[in-house]
């Protein structure tokens, strides 16, 4: 059940996007590029650090775009009739 | 005598929920008595209509209250604290875990996460369990919404509106559409609810900065109070590293786990659909809360010292919006709050009657079991009114406890898509480890927090060694059980 599944990945593709999960819980800190204490503004109305979260949030996009076209393909039988219609 | 400017708020409210119900009877016009239907829209809608059912059922008061009067109290890292990575790992769970409890939707006819427990695990009273401790935390995030009901008519009417009745309408309006509806009624009204919070919020997005004097003048006049000290996290205990962490992953996990969620991936139309909805996700979500938490964190400023933070958006509307603006707030902030209760509702009523009428009485017709359905949606609003007059806890308080609870269901249902080996009795102690450890936690002699940690964080990982120790003496389920699962689960991730 769990091999071969996102969780468990058995190729190169799968692990590629599995690392970019992990990495991404990782990166939600943000001291890791040094905002934990930062008072910076940019574009001259936005804190920083809200700033990151929304790059993070993009980033995250980004990967979720990756994962809509390397999902595999169901199996035709849960593909509803109705998605053709 | 009702002053001139309420009688403007009280009007354009009044239209805003006459829509809502329009909408609602407009789906209850397609909507047939038998239970797929009624409970789970024949598990029909597309991708629209499920970004929308799930989006604006999580937005719940939390967005609008709670989110802002977070921002008011700690600044504007409540943005990342609370939202930023449930924003990314939500739809990849969707996409993943989500997918397979779609699948044994389809496959096995499952309705409620309790019958996919006891399904699964071959268990009888099992997913009664479930259904109890889904019903226990669900109490509370309904109170949540109902309260932020009262709160924004009492305020945004200046008291005209006393609380109780306020909560009262959001009730009485939100059931007017359940009733007859079930979950299409919710899922179209989400969608038209969801639409105008979302358009509204960013109106006072733009509008309420340009009234302060522009974006960086709001940014710049709380930049100036202690050193900038709200721009960061440095020296905010709850934006330390580990309960930052701490909270990222349970409201993450307790989001995903939401009963009413979980009954909505079902009624998907394909895998397509839920994809679609899983990659718009985040977007949907940065759109809400950025403004959402900027506005808190702009109110610092422009209204110090306020006694109850939940109270900030409220008030910015009143200062800053001539009265048709303060009409439209009422209504957008009560969009965002009946689009959570209804599902919520739905979702408990749903499970009286899957996981008690019909499996401890035989042969329940299916208009009889909508009926019932119909019973419970209404003693469950009766008790949710009452339960909102006596509360006082801030709202991001009370979510945050109900996510935890969420959150520790997560490993236990996710084993019965990911976990070949797991046993009834290891599923068990998992559920009750899990419950009985955050309310001894909340309420009992243990610390508030573990080195650091929110209690959720080591619960959670004692959670996994305790089910993997109760699965290695227990028994599993048959094989033609565990291979029913396993062959549906085939090349899914």
């Amino acid at each position: 059940m769990l091999k071969g599944s996102l969780w468990y990945p058995d190729n190169g593709k799968q692990a590629a996007l599995f690392i970019a999960i992990c990495a991404m819980i990782v990166l939600h800190q943000s001291e890791l590029v040094g905002l934990f204490g930062s008072t910076a503004i940019v574009f001259g109305w936005l804190p920083v650090q809200i700033a990151y979260d929304m790059a993070f949030n993009l980033v995250g996009f980004g990967i979720l775009v990756v994962m809509y076209y390397l999902a595999p393909t169901p199996p035709e039988r849960y593909e509803s009739e109705r998605e053709a219609e | 005598m009702i002053s001139t400017s309420n009688a403007i708020i009280l009007g354009i409210t009044a239209v805003y929920l006459l829509l809502v119900i329009l909408v609602g009877a407009a789906a209850s016009r397609i909507t047939g008595n038998s239970r797929e239907d009624f409970l789970m829209a024949s598990r029909s809608f597309g991708t629209v209509v499920l970004l929308f059912a799930l989006f604006a059922t999580n937005m719940t008061s939390v967005v609008m209250i709670g989110a802002p009067g977070l921002a008011y109290s700690t600044g504007v890292s409540a943005y990342g604290f609370f939202v930023s990575l449930f924003a990314f790992l939500f739809p990849v769970f969707l996409m993943t875990f989500g997918y397979r409890i779609w699948i044994v939707g389809k496959e096995f006819g499952h309705i409620t996460p309790g019958q996919i427990f006891n399904h699964r695990w071959e268990a009888n009273n099992l997913g009664l369990l479930v259904m109890a401790i889904f019903t226990i935390w669900t109490i509370p995030y309904i109170l949540v919404g109902v309260q932020g009901g009262g709160i924004v008519f009492e305020s945004l009417t200046g008291g005209m509106i006393p609380y109780w009745l306020g909560a009262l309408v959001t009730i009485v309006v939100t059931g007017l559409y359940v009733y007859p509806g079930g979950m299409r009624g919710t899922g179209w009204t989400n969608t038209f609810q969801g639409m105008v919070f979302m358009t509204i919020l960013l109106a006072f997005f733009i509008y309420i900065p340009i009234r302060i004097g522009g974006f960086g003048a709001a940014t710049d006049a709380v930049a100036q109070i202690n050193d900038g000290i709200l721009l960061n996290r440095e020296g905010l205990p709850p934006y330390e590293t580990r309960m930052y962490f701490s909270q990222g992953i349970i409201v993450a996990l307790g989001a995903f786990m939401f009963p009413h969620l979980i009954l909505r991936y079902m009624t998907a139309r394909s895998f397509t659909t839920l994809k679609q909805t899983s990659v718009i996700y985040p977007i949907a979500v940065l759109l809400v809360w950025v403004p959402t938490v900027l506005l808190g964190f702009w109110g610092i400023a422009q209204i110090p010292n306020l006694e109850n933070p939940d109270f900030i958006l409220p008030e910015l509307v009143f200062e800053f919006l001539p009265t048709w603006g303060v009409g439209l707030a009422l209504a957008g902030i009560l969009a965002a709050m009946m689009s959570s209760i209804d599902g919520q509702v739905l979702t408990l009523s749903t499970f009286f009657s899957e996981d008690v009428l019909r499996k401890f009485w035989d042969d329940v017709a299916d208009a009889k079991a909508v009926w019932y359905t119909r019973v419970f949606l209404v003693a469950i609003f009766v008790l949710a009114y009452v339960g909102a007059l006596l509360t006082s806890d801030t709202v991001v308080d009370t979510a945050t406890f109900a996510f935890a609870g969420y959150g520790l269901l997560f490993v236990p249902m996710a084993a019965a898509f990911y976990w070949r080996n797991s046993t009834k009795a290891s599923i068990y102690a998992g559920v009750i480890y899990g419950f009985v450890g955050i309310w001894a936690f909340e309420y009992g002699p243990l610390p508030p927090e573990v080195v650091g940690f929110h209690p959720f964080v080591p619960l959670l990982a004692t959670q996994i060694l305790v089910m993997l120790v109760v699965a290695q003496v227990t028994a599993t389920p048959s094989e033609t059980r565990i291979n029913e699962y396993e062959e549906s689960f085939e090349d899914v991730w």
